[in-house]
């Protein structure tokens, strides 16, 4: 499935344009796609390193866990979707780079996964702000929420990089 | 300099980092990690004092909230940055985009060197205006007197 996604994004016109390395405008998008990225990834970690480090208890900020993530699920949600179209444009440039390659596949679902856990959490405390704090059994789920969504989110980060190295799916 | 260059360059340092199979993408990855932290703790800290964000909130509890966000992930930043550069340091330096970047890095440095303390005392609720003049978004700060706060929502 991902290997005809894959053979069909490499007909699409805009994957013409994004593999042009031709032309110094098409040449630059890729470089340009991959700094806004990073950029990207700097919001989401600092955010997510905030909202998880309070969760777990460590005093990063004076504020409660439900007024921090109030104010950084925004962010976080604008930084995803800026971190998707970019993430998209790499893709398209270079379907079988990404879609072809494990640690990509890893990374997917690691996101999604992540992307689950903070869903989550956030859901709660909207609903009733000392969610996580009412009882022991929360709280031990809290930890583990967020030691498990941090070590995700560095996974996300190393595999992002990783797969310019390893995971390639040889054709056959 | 160059003979410094071709030394690092031929030290068993540097030829574990080129023939290693795993020690180069590990660096990476601390690197664009470490990277990652400094870029959000430092946005955080300048969009505060631009006036974009958290305005309800003291500059200087943000600012004491962010800089060891900023300096670990400096430090780390810096040394896996440098193995990396160890690697291949003749290579690096001929590229002007390293260079620029090395130059750039110092002059944040600089920029740090006046401000590596946290911005006003703590509890401080006003923008200290030395901070202010520090911030090198400042031309946005001016927008504060122009609109009224209820009306610049973005956070």
């Amino acid at each position: 499935m991902l290997q005809a996604l894959s053979d069909w994004l490499t007909q699409t016109p805009l994957h013409e344009v994004f593999s042009d390395t031709t032309r110094l405008e098409t040449w630059l998008i890729i470089p340009i796609s991959q700094t806004v990225h990073i950029l990207g990834v700097a919001i989401v970690m600092i955010a997510i390193g905030m909202l998880n480090l309070r969760l777990l208890g460590v005093r990063v900020t004076r504020q409660s866990f439900a007024n921090l993530s109030a104010r950084w699920m925004p962010w976080i949600w604008s930084a995803m979707v800026v971190l998707f179209i970019t993430g998209a444009v790499q893709t398209i440039a270079e379907p079988t780079r990404e879609l072809m390659n494990y640690t990509f596949r890893i990374k997917i679902v690691m996101l999604l996964v992540a992307v689950a856990i903070t869903v989550f959490y956030r859901a709660q405390v909207k609903k009733d702000a000392k969610y996580w704090e009412r009882s022991g059994e929360r709280r031990t789920l809290a930890y583990a929420l967020a030691s498990v969504s941090l070590v995700l989110w560095l996974g996300i980060v190393a595999a992002g990089r990783l797969i310019a190295y390893v995971g390639t799916i040889d054709e056959f | 300099m160059w003979d410094l260059l071709t030394w690092i360059d031929a030290s068993p340092m540097a030829e574990e980092i080129r023939i290693s199979l795993w020690l180069f993408p590990t660096l990476e990855i601390a690197h664009v990690a470490a990277i990652a932290v400094v870029l959000g703790s430092i946005a955080r800290v300048d969009l505060r004092l631009a006036g974009l964000v958290s305005r309800d909130r003291a500059i200087s509890e943000i600012s004491h909230e962010m800089l060891p966000w900023t300096w670990a992930g400096f430090v780390l930043a810096t040394t896996f940055g440098a193995l990396l550069f160890v690697g291949q340091p003749i290579r690096y330096v001929e590229v002007v985009f390293f260079d620029a970047k090395i130059m750039l890095i110092l002059l944040a440095g600089l920029n740090m060197l006046q401000g590596d303390r946290p911005l006003g005392p703590r509890g401080d609720a006003t923008t200290p205006s030395a901070a202010r003049r520090r911030s090198l978004l400042r031309v946005l700060d001016q927008r504060r007197h122009l609109r009224p706060v209820h009306r610049l929502r973005l956070n």
